[in-house]
């Protein structure tokens, strides 16, 4: 499903420093995978680099169907509605209520029925819990409310991936935790989760597979059983 | 169509959100269109008073006075072969001198003079894609060569002031309509960059969840289009209402017709669209790039 192969990354300006250096993995569909490492450690850049918001260097990633080496520019939007993303800070659009953050996904793949899109935004929200703050702007949530109406918007296009960046770094521990739960639910529905995190507690608890960086190369890469227990 | 209404609602929030810029942007559009829609009013009028003055543009043709009737009628259907001819018509010299004896009010003219003066006349009345004085130069040059022919006029003074005022006339709007188009580009520029830079988080939220090139460009866009459209009617509006107020002042005047006023909205919407299309593509570059991101 996702297949880096001999990534090297660096950032213009940063004196040939690689950001991400000589990375391989593969991520099978359905695993629930921990990015770890220190801030730095190239955890960001790999979620944007599935995405294709960064490029290798040199290298290839491959996500789904879709490779950096011969994508064009057209089709990475459809990449992108394969990957729900989901933000340390939320990202959602300040001047529009829960339901239009998330209607707005829908409208710009042409889903334009209201009936349709109210149904697709309910069910959702519903599952995230937060449907009675579906009138509600952002800034009148708290930040647990906010980072699940991100997880539903990243959930709208029913994406095989969903990749969250530092999802409960703004979230209280009891509220991370719920967050967490949430993701896991999704795992066991079948999504592929990529986290980015530097909580190592909640790896050990929710991970099924943990990768830790370290000045952007691969150090461990660690299966565990789907609830955290090490198997190997 | 849902399409579109989508993106209407979304220029019109963005708008909104950027009141001040957006009023500030329609006055001065409104402004110099205002200018042009006037020039336009005024090169209306001129060109209906022109149009009426070509109807009397003609060429006359002197025959000779001992011309036989043979080779008069030779003459008038060769004549009538030209290209550049809509219509001959002969008036002979009786005719001539009955209409000078009714213009003079002279009763004993033709006993005066003893012998009719007067030669045959042919009035040659030119096609209007010919009325033009280089044409009727060269045509007055070519029937002045025919056997039989004594002279040709046709005017040329007035006929050279009629082309030269109208050639000034046509150049003035083509001047004006260029500056306007560049007035209204600086104005859509400065005001676009403004919105789209406002909407900079929305729109790296966008990209980065999906949405295409076109689903971000296109409510700018249209919010450009909407600028263009108020700035032309607001003009209309102002040049109906002061081409009433001035009715007594320039009782001949007369408003464009709907044809030209169409034209006019169309031709600003089209400047719109190109210059909205080209400020948002490169207001987003600019964004992105400043992002620190190449655009993908």
């Amino acid at each position: 499903m996702i297949h880096f192969d001999h990534v090297c990354m660096t950032y213009p300006g940063q004196g040939g420093r690689w950001a991400l250096d000589d990375l391989s993995f593969k991520i099978e569909p359905g695993e629930m995978v921990f990015l770890l490492g220190e801030s730095g450690a190239g955890k960001s850049t790999v979620l944007r680099m599935i995405t294709l918001e960064e490029r290798p260097t040199s290298g290839t990633v491959q996500v789904a169907d879709f490779g950096s080496d011969s994508i064009s520019r057209a089709e990475i939007p459809h990449l992108r509605r394969c990957c729900g993303m989901v933000f340390q800070d939320f990202r959602l659009i300040r001047d529009k209520t829960i339901f239009e953050n998330l209607a707005y996904c829908l409208r710009m793949t042409g889903t334009l029925e209201r009936q349709v899109i109210t149904r697709a935004v309910s069910r959702v929200l519903n599952a995230v819990g937060i449907y009675g703050k579906r009138n509600s702007f952002p800034h009148e949530l708290s930040g647990g409310e906010q980072q699940r109406a991100a997880v539903g918007r990243a959930l709208i296009h029913e994406p095989p991936i969903l990749l969250a960046d530092e999802p409960t770094g703004n979230l209280d521990e009891q509220t991370g935790f719920e967050l967490m739960l949430l993701l896991e639910q999704l795992h066991l529905v079948g999504t592929t989760i990529i986290v980015a995190t530097h909580n190592v507690d909640f790896a050990s608890r929710f991970a099924t597979r943990k990768l830790t960086l370290r000045e952007g190369r691969l150090v461990e890469d660690l299966f565990l059983r789907p609830h955290g227990t090490e198997i190997y | 169509m849902k399409a579109l209404w989508f993106f209407i609602q979304e220029a019109w929030s963005s708008l909104q959100r950027n009141l001040s810029a957006s009023l500030a942007a329609v006055t001065a559009m409104g402004a110099v269109l205002f200018l042009l829609s006037l020039l336009m009013l005024l090169s209306h009028n001129i060109l209906l008073l022109a149009g009426r003055m070509s109807e009397r543009k003609g060429v006359s043709v002197f025959l000779d006075q001992e011309i036989t009737p043979e080779r008069r009628l030779e003459l008038e259907h060769h004549f009538a072969g030209f290209a550049e001819v809509h219509s001959v018509r002969l008036i002979t010299r009786e005719e001539a001198l009955r209409d000078m004896e009714r213009e003079l009010e002279g009763e004993g003219l033709r006993e005066a003079l003893g012998e009719n003066p007067l030669p045959d006349v042919f009035l040659l009345t030119p096609n209007p894609q010919a009325d033009d004085v280089t044409t009727l130069r060269r045509l007055a040059r070519e029937l002045e060569a025919y056997d039989g022919v004594e002279d040709v006029l046709f005017g040329e003074r007035w006929v050279e002031a009629l082309d030269q005022g109208l050639a000034m006339v046509y150049r003035a709007n083509a001047i004006t309509g260029i500056l306007a188009i560049v007035a209204i580009m600086l104005v859509l520029a400065n005001t676009l960059r403004l919105i789209v830079i406002m909407r900079d988080e929305p729109i790296a939220i966008l990209k980065m969840i999906g949405a295409t090139d076109a689903f971000v460009r296109s409510p700018f866009v249209i919010a450009g289009v909407i600028l263009c459209l108020t700035g032309a009617l607001l003009s209309l509006l102002l040049l109906y209402a002061g081409y009433r107020a001035s009715g007594q002042l320039l009782p001949g005047l007369v408003f464009l017709p709907p044809s030209s006023i169409l034209l006019f909205v169309g031709g600003v919407g089209l400047v719109g669209v190109a210059g909205s299309l080209a400020t948002v593509e490169v207001s987003l570059r600019q964004l992105e790039r400043r992002r620190g991101r190449p655009r993908r």
